[in-house]
């Protein structure tokens, strides 16, 4: 019998050891939960402008969806619907309380000082389940799911409305303390009110009075500016126009809210396509068509519409350094990008090339982007080069 | 008679010496140079490419591999039980170990010896080879279109956090949060990431491997949105991750921004006057020199659309020289440490003659180790003929005496 298996022990050992050092050894790197420094810093000498570009939520996660289009968003919640003039709120922060800038959705965000600090936060939202909220509430404190027929417990009137005053504690969010939280959700003109007050147990025990007296100070605005500096329902703070540009395209789209002068030959056609803004007709050149649309945020960027339109003449698609090399031109107070394509139709059914010319406008407003595209055959196109510039610059929102 | 009672009487036999205890040292010299933990090593490696296999079936080669072969320790389940398995690593460094000791220091020196001695020293090699790949190389890819410049590569797998700071001037500074210190998050737990620069700290959390946003129903989830876990998918550079970002300031919670890797662009804000954008993108590396695409050239199989071969015609941009490189599929473009492999195309549009325009698509690698696998075995490969034609040799040499010895009696 050979050596190695007269030593069954040995054997063993072996395996034995392996075992234990495969099971240790990922033990070995456990236990750096620090802050980690921050110590990869790129400087970048041109940022690519589409950077700067205010997205939306929608437009951020439009990949999300079918086909890449962002799903129809519920009533006023989206950019892409009209929004209802949402309801402003007017309020008294108590005495001690420290009022904050209005960040992301909070319309109203209140520190109260302590150690750690309380948080106050009021949002005005799409109309929603309450049960739901006060689940999501219970679940962030760390609590079990209740029933519909709780809520009857939690009945509460604000200003002469039904709403839902809930009381947890719990420790929020994982926070490994003793917290209390104290929310208030009521529908008010289509909307949901929802206030949330949370930080450590005692902290908010003693300002419980001061709460309940914001609340009480909650009010649905009548008119003019928020007694706290601001505007509570500003716009972005990222508009893509010049500073002092008045915002273009925020609310409800262009269709409707713009016009141009029509250039002599041209003839306006109707246009019931949902993005189309207007169609235009030339005179002696019924092949070509010439059409204002918009798409809501960039419309997929520079780079994709010069190569779709690049594609759609036949040409390369613009490199990057052409694609900065573009004339501009400016409209709606924006800085807007003209694009030419000259190049060969792709052969469509064995017919031979034809010689096709494109120009197009993409100008990039705050929330949508607006387009302006004639394209047909390149000797009926070139001389309308002047009235299609001339359309482009006298494209203005309405008075 | 009393001389043949002499002579019968027993011999009394010289002591035998006796061993000396072995010491401890020696014990675990005696250990890990043995064959018996050879074999052990070998048979786990044996086991574990067989479950790796198996495994397979029904999850992609990146997290198998991972799994496998690049972890410490491992539970694999696909037969239906859990099965303990130690990790490649610390089985393929134990080999390692057990070669040095038992293959190399502790083996009989001599002629007969020394092609074992040289493939051992060629496995050896081997095995240092890949521990350099697994902890130094880089694997990523650059895609180009005809004209197009580039001196970046992109992971195909790791995805980092950037916050840039916009300039008016037009520039900006982007930090970068990299994937390696926040991906192997568990569930609750919070990466936070500060630098003296910023006016606030980053806390990533609830990180997943792959997701979709959804919008959230009723008033929850972070302006709107949840983000949904997805199964991986079978090829791990199509998943697409998400991570939820908290900016602190002052210790307060201050924004939540939910990340994701195919997001449009940047989510933007403003701190302290300065303005910032955050995104998750690709991990990226800037390679010391740049490469432009001249032509992209695809030749099909007649008849068919199916690409018997594809080929990228390139300049390599450097210190303002220029020189044209044809990377193949087997001809790479190596330089400065960089492998540039022909991996694959895509279709992007037609030019005007109506001709399709390709993108390249290059694999990038940069592998310290990338030739010590070829030398390993040309070492083994020498080691095992010097072996074999020694026994050859003295095979033939002990035929010839045996014959000779037949022949003389």
């Amino acid at each position: 019998m050979p050596a190695l298996f007269r030593a069954p022990s040995t054997l063993l050992a072996a395996g034995g050891a392996l075992l234990l050092v495969g099971a240790a050894l990922p033990l070995a790197g456990c236990g750096d939960d620090g802050p980690h420094p921050i110590d990869d810093v790129r400087k970048v000498s041109k940022v690519d402008p589409r950077e700067l570009l205010e997205r939306s939520h929608d437009e951020r996660f439009a990949r999300a969806f079918p086909g890449g289009q962002r799903t129809t968003p519920p009533p006023g919640m989206g950019s892409g619907s009209p929004k209802p003039a949402p309801a402003g709120w007017t309020w008294t922060t108590p005495e001690g309380w420290k009022a904050r800038p209005k960040s992301g959705m909070r319309e109203v965000s209140i520190e109260v000082p302590g150690e750690p600090p309380a948080d106050l936060a009021v949002f005005v939202l799409p109309p929603s389940g309450m049960l739901d909220n006060v689940n999501r509430w219970r679940r962030q404190m760390g609590l079990g799911q209740v029933a519909e027929a709780a809520l009857a417990g939690m009945a509460y009137e604000h200003r002469g409305e039904k709403a839902i005053l809930v009381d947890l504690r719990g420790a929020y969010e994982g926070s490994g303390r003793k917290d209390r939280f104290l929310g208030l959700l009521k529908m008010h003109a289509g909307r949901l009110l929802s206030v949330k007050f949370v930080g450590p147990e005692d902290l908010v025990t003693a300002n419980e009075q001061k709460f309940h007296a914001f609340l009480k100070s909650l009010a649905p605005q009548s008119g003019g500016a928020s007694p706290h500096g601001g505007s509570p329902h500003g716009g972005s703070a990222h508009g893509g126009g010049a500073p002092g540009t008045p915002p273009v395209g925020d609310e409800g789209g262009l269709k409707g809210r713009l016009t141009w002068d029509t250039p002599a030959g041209w003839a306006s056609i109707a246009s019931a396509s949902g993005q189309r803004i207007a169609t235009f007709r030339i005179d002696g050149a019924p092949d070509i068509e010439v059409r204002i649309n918009s798409l809501k945020g960039d419309g997929g960027g520079l780079q994709m519409i010069g190569r779709m339109w690049a594609n759609m003449a036949g040409q390369t698609p613009p490199t990057e350094e052409e694609l900065a090399a573009l004339e501009t031109i400016s409209v709606l107070g924006r800085e807007a990008v003209i694009f030419e394509f000259a190049g060969k139709r792709p052969v469509e059914r064995g017919g031979e090339p034809v010689d096709v010319l494109l120009l197009g406008l993409m100008c990039t407003l705050d929330s949508e982007t607006l387009f302006v595209r004639i394209i047909g055959e390149a000797s009926a196109v070139a001389p309308q080069k002047a009235a299609f510039l001339s359309l482009c610059k006298s494209l203005r929102m309405k008075e | 008679m009393s001389q043949t009672e002499t002579s019968a009487k027993p011999r009394t036999l010289p002591p035998r010496p006796t061993k000396a205890p072995k010491s401890v040292g020696t014990r675990i010299l005696d250990f890990l140079g043995s064959y018996a933990l050879a074999m052990v090593i070998l048979t786990m490696l044996l086991v574990l490419t067989f479950l790796g296999t198996l495994e397979q079936r029904h999850r992609g080669i990146f997290d198998v591999q991972k799994d496998y072969f690049e972890s410490f320790f491992h539970v694999c389940d696909t037969l239906g039980f859990p099965i303990p398995l130690i990790g490649a690593v610390p089985l393929l460094a134990l080999l390692f170990v057990n070669l040095t000791v038992g293959g190399m220091i502790r083996l009989r020196k001599g002629r007969g010896t020394i092609g074992i001695l040289v493939a051992h020293l060629g496995i050896a090699l081997l095995l240092i080879g890949s521990l350099v790949e697994h902890s130094l190389s880089t694997n990523g890819n650059m895609s180009l279109r005809p004209g197009e410049t580039s001196n970046t590569f992109r992971s195909y797998y790791d995805w980092d956090v950037v916050v840039t700071e916009f300039a008016k001037d037009g520039s900006g500074e982007r930090y970068v949060m990299p994937h390696e210190r926040y991906a192997d998050m568990s569930d609750g737990e919070r990466v936070t990431f500060q630098s003296e620069r910023l006016p606030f700290d980053l806390v990533l959390s609830g990180y997943q491997r792959n997701s979709v946003p959804r919008r959230a129903p009723g008033a929850g989830g972070i302006d709107g949105y949840l983000l949904q876990e997805l199964e991986p998918e079978e090829k791990a550079e199509y998943n697409r991750p998400g991570v939820l970002a908290t900016l602190v300031a002052d210790g307060q919670r201050d924004e939540q921004i939910l990340l994701w890797g195919m997001q449009t662009g940047p989510h933007l804000f403003e701190r302290e006057g300065r303005q910032f954008g955050i995104d998750m993108v690709r991990k990226e590396w800037v390679i010391p020199f740049t490469l432009k695409l001249d032509r992209f050239v695809k030749d099909d199989h007649p008849g068919l659309a199916m690409a018997r071969e594809y080929s990228s015609y390139v300049q390599k941009i450097e210190d303002g020289t220029a020189q044209s490189i044809h990377i193949t599929m087997n001809e790479p473009l190596r330089h400065r440490g960089h492998i540039f492999y022909q991996s694959g195309y895509d279709d992007i549009g037609r030019d005007r003659n109506g001709e399709i325009i390709y993108r390249t698509v290059l694999a990038v690698s940069v592998n310290p180790a990338d030739k010590i696998p070829e030398i390993s075995c040309y070492v083994i490969a020498l080691g095992l003929l010097i072996h074999f034609l020694m026994k050859l040799f003295r095979y033939i040499k002990s035929e010839n005496r045996r014959q000779r010895h037949a022949a003389a009696a």
